[in-house]
């Protein structure tokens, strides 16, 4: 047998015809694979942008927070203490800031502590270091949307601790204040006292019909709350002290730069 | 951007245009190979979608697709070989009943069976040279040998092949 012969053999067998259904079923099976893809890429890329972003600024926020908020003046910072009290006479340090009043009495809150809870503790300084970035950008948005005035620029109000077991978000209540020209309070002053070398006057308010703020603010630092004692009527018909809040330490900045160190616990 | 990318890339035309410029002869070789249209079909399918793996080493400078899709229908195809049949003894079995068989058999079922019992490294240069006419320098690129080796092993084909066709035409006559 000769090349020509045997070429002429293998040519006899001859290759079937592709099926009909094979070119349908494979760009099904791509479409298929890339819808997949498809349905899952943005959302992934778009999440681990995010998460990368939020990594990142959380640890600049916590290493260096000047950065973050260039336009603050501080002109001072106080060092608080919060401690919860139990009905069975325990008390558990709950959080510790360092913050201080601006020149309209607004508490600015530089910085937080929760002792034994360090990831409320950072996405705590995260959300303030936000919120006072982005809080008095927002004012011009505020007054476009609000044409109340209080809506617009809130009463300034006093942080009273935390609203929940995480610490995460907190709890404040606005303070009558006559400002910090007029001595803070002329009305319901129930004490006169100096804390942390700084006197102090004490107002006393009503928080709901079980529950009473007594505040101490010295009209030195804006009207800046250094004691509140948070108290709850208890079942035999008295206050009884649930909540208090302490100044530790203020720290007068005379180049108005310095925000303040938090304590590590 | 080459078609291979933009596949990759999710576009269904290219997908479709790659698809459509190759898929017949990548059918017909794993036809060849495997002997069966479903499973043909199975190889090429698997083949296409190997492309748009992240992990696909495809290099458009440095191999023609067509090239690496041969290449891949090959690597698929023995990938299946090893699961199914992982050794190579039963050639022997085969060749007895052949002959019996060669008498029956109409000519294309024949010269197939025939190709069939080639040993795999002879088939597929075969298959490669003859049916699908492809050079000697790309055969050696989609098997990864040298061209001198695509040669003996094609020569080594055909003359067995001679022989058992020859014998068949012998018995036929």
């Amino acid at each position: 047998m000769n090349d020509t012969e045997l070429n002429q053999l293998l040519d006899t067998w001859k290759d079937p015809p592709v099926p009909v259904s094979f070119r349908r079923r494979t760009r099904a099976e791509f479409a298929a694979r890339f819808e997949k893809t498809a349905r899952w890429k943005p959302i992934l890329r778009r999440s681990l942008f995010a998460a990368a972003i939020a990594a990142l600024l959380l640890v600049a926020m916590q290493a260096i927070p000047q950065t973050f908020s260039p336009q603050i003046n501080v002109p001072y910072n106080v060092f608080s203490l919060f401690t919860k009290y139990s009905s069975d006479g325990s008390q558990t340090v709950e959080m510790a800031t360092v913050s201080y009043n601006d020149e309209n009495g607004r508490e600015i809150l530089l910085g937080r502590q929760m002792p034994g809870n360090f990831i409320g503790s950072v996405v705590g300084r995260a959300l303030d270091a936000v919120q006072r970035i982005a809080g008095p950008r927002l004012r011009p948005l505020r007054a476009a949307v609000h044409s109340d005035p209080e809506r617009v620029d809130p009463p300034p109000k006093v942080l009273v601790g935390c609203a929940s077991e995480s610490c995460i978000g907190l709890e404040s209540f606005a303070v009558p204040s006559v400002g910090a020209r007029a001595g803070c309070a002329t009305e319901n002053v129930v004490a006169r006292e100096t804390i942390r070398d700084f006197p102090t006057v004490a107002v006393r308010v009503s928080v709901s019909p079980g529950r009473r703020l007594t505040v101490w603010m010295a009209p030195d630092l804006a009207c800046y709350a250094m004691k509140i004692a948070d108290e709850r009527l208890g079942a035999d018909g008295s206050f009884h002290l649930a909540r208090m809040k302490q100044a530790l330490k203020v720290r007068q900045n005379r180049d108005q730069r310095h925000v303040g160190d938090l304590p590590h616990f | 951007m080459d078609l291979v990318s933009a596949a990759r890339r999710g576009r269904e035309t290219a997908f479709a245009q790659l698809f459509d410029e190759h898929h017949l002869p990548l059918f017909r070789f794993a036809y060849r190979l495997t002997g069966s249209t479903a499973d043909a079909e199975d190889i090429v399918q698997e083949c296409f979608l190997e492309l748009l793996r992240p992990t696909c080493s495809y290099d458009p400078a440095r191999t023609p697709v067509r090239t690496y899709l041969f290449g891949i229908v090959r690597n698929q195809w023995l990938k299946r070989r090893r699961k199914v049949e992982p050794t190579a003894s039963v050639e022997v079995g085969r060749q007895e009943s052949l002959d019996t068989d060669l008498l029956r058999a109409e000519t294309s079922d024949l010269v197939a069976r025939a190709v069939m019992q080639l040993p795999d490294t002879q088939r597929e240069v075969l298959i490669l040279a003859h049916y699908e006419q492809m050079p000697l320098a790309e055969i050696a690129r989609v098997m990864e040998i040298e061209v001198t080796a695509v040669k003996s092993r094609l020569q080594r084909a055909r003359a067995s092949l001679k022989e058992t066709l020859a014998a068949y035409e012998e018995k036929r006559a």
